[in-house]
């Protein structure tokens, strides 16, 4: 008897094989270094983007914060996989396999937990790069499902702390305000921020 | 260092490259330009990302096991650091001739005071040039 999860990666993964071109789209959405790099070079413009002052600095707010996110993220998955392991789905079942075999826990996905913490941290700054973001977010949990590598429960556990892992950030910010404003000004006389 | 990590690295630093001569066209960064023409500066920003973008995905398969985590992390702050020194340096040399009369003799403009907005008017070179002779008036005083 299949769980609703099981079900819901069958009807996912079901769908790779069939049509090339998205079998590519899909491969290149899930691949380990191209989303990653992409979003931190998207925070490395937005860092050094703006045309006044004030928008530069609510830029870099928005950048730290979906930095801390992401760390944030990164290290609380670490701690589940201490405690948990699943196997993945092509261990466990037939799937149409389009990427290589990760050893590591299925549960939670990894790469999503990272693009949704810079996502939902951008998203408190910035509520319209935040949104595209989170697009980029959702179509890699959609990838990630579809080359077989991961059940929807284990994106779904990914994006929830990723949320979870900048919603911290948020909270800690007030706390950090006055480290922040003294890296900000270091940076500053060096032209770097 | 693995011959992935160097690729990866070498990815990093020419798309970091590229994305910083964008932004510096749009943010009118022009002491960042390499180039005097924005446009130029966009037409390069699209070659060197799509550039490296292309040879790094579309040479090799790159679904493999491959990087870990920390080594990842490390390779790309080098390779982004690496690729600041490179745009300021580069910048600085070929664009050493920026206006100088240009800048603000208001003392409380942005590219008067310390931070990116300063390279709007001047070289990364020249920014910190005149801090260090701002601090040596201080010091002689």
């Amino acid at each position: 008897m299949l769980s609703a999860d099981e079900r819901l990666f069958h009807w996912i993964n079901g769908l790779a094989g069939n049509l090339a071109p998205l079998d590519w789209l899909m491969k290149a959405l899930a691949n380990d270094y191209l989303i990653p790099v992409s979003l931190s070079l998207a925070l490395l413009a937005i860092w050094f983007g703006g045309r006044s002052f004030a928008q530069r600095q609510r830029n870099q707010f928005g950048v730290i914060c979906a930095a801390g996110g992401m760390g944030i993220a990164d290290g609380i998955v670490k701690l589940v996989n201490l405690g948990y392991f699943r196997e993945r789905p092509f261990v466990e079942h037939e799937a149409n396999l389009l990427f290589y075999q990760p050893t590591d826990s299925s549960f939670p996905s990894n790469i999503v937990a990272v693009a949704v913490g810079i996502a939902v941290g951008m998203w408190f700054y910035n509520r319209r790069l935040g949104a595209y973001f989170f697009i980029v977010a959702a179509m890699v949990a959609l990838a990630r499902v579809y080359v077989g590598v991961h059940y929807p429960v284990d994106v779904l556990g990914g994006a929830a702390i990723g949320v979870i892992g900048a919603f911290i950030t948020l909270g800690v910010r007030h706390l950090l305000a006055p480290l922040i404003s003294l890296i900000l000004r270091l940076m500053r006389v060096l032209y770097l921020a | 260092m693995s011959g992935l990590s160097l690729e990866y690295s070498v990815l990093v630093f020419v798309a970091a490259c590229g994305v910083l001569q964008g932004v510096a066209a749009y943010s009118n960064l022009k002491g960042l330009l390499f180039f005097e023409s924005r446009i130029m500066a966009y037409v390069f920003s699209a070659l060197a990302i799509g550039g490296v973008f292309g040879w790094f995905f579309l040479s090799e398969n790159r679904n493999v096991p491959g990087i870990e985590g920390r080594e990842q992390f490390f390779a790309f702050n080098s390779a982004l650091f690496l690729a600041l020194v490179f745009t300021f340096v580069i910048s600085s040399v070929l664009r050493r001739r920026i206006g100088i009369s240009s800048r603000s003799s208001n003392p409380h403009s942005e590219d008067s005071q310390p931070g990116i907005g300063a390279l709007r008017r001047m070289t990364y070179f020249q920014a910190i040039s005149r801090d260090f002779g701002r601090w040596l008036a201080r010091r002689g005083r």
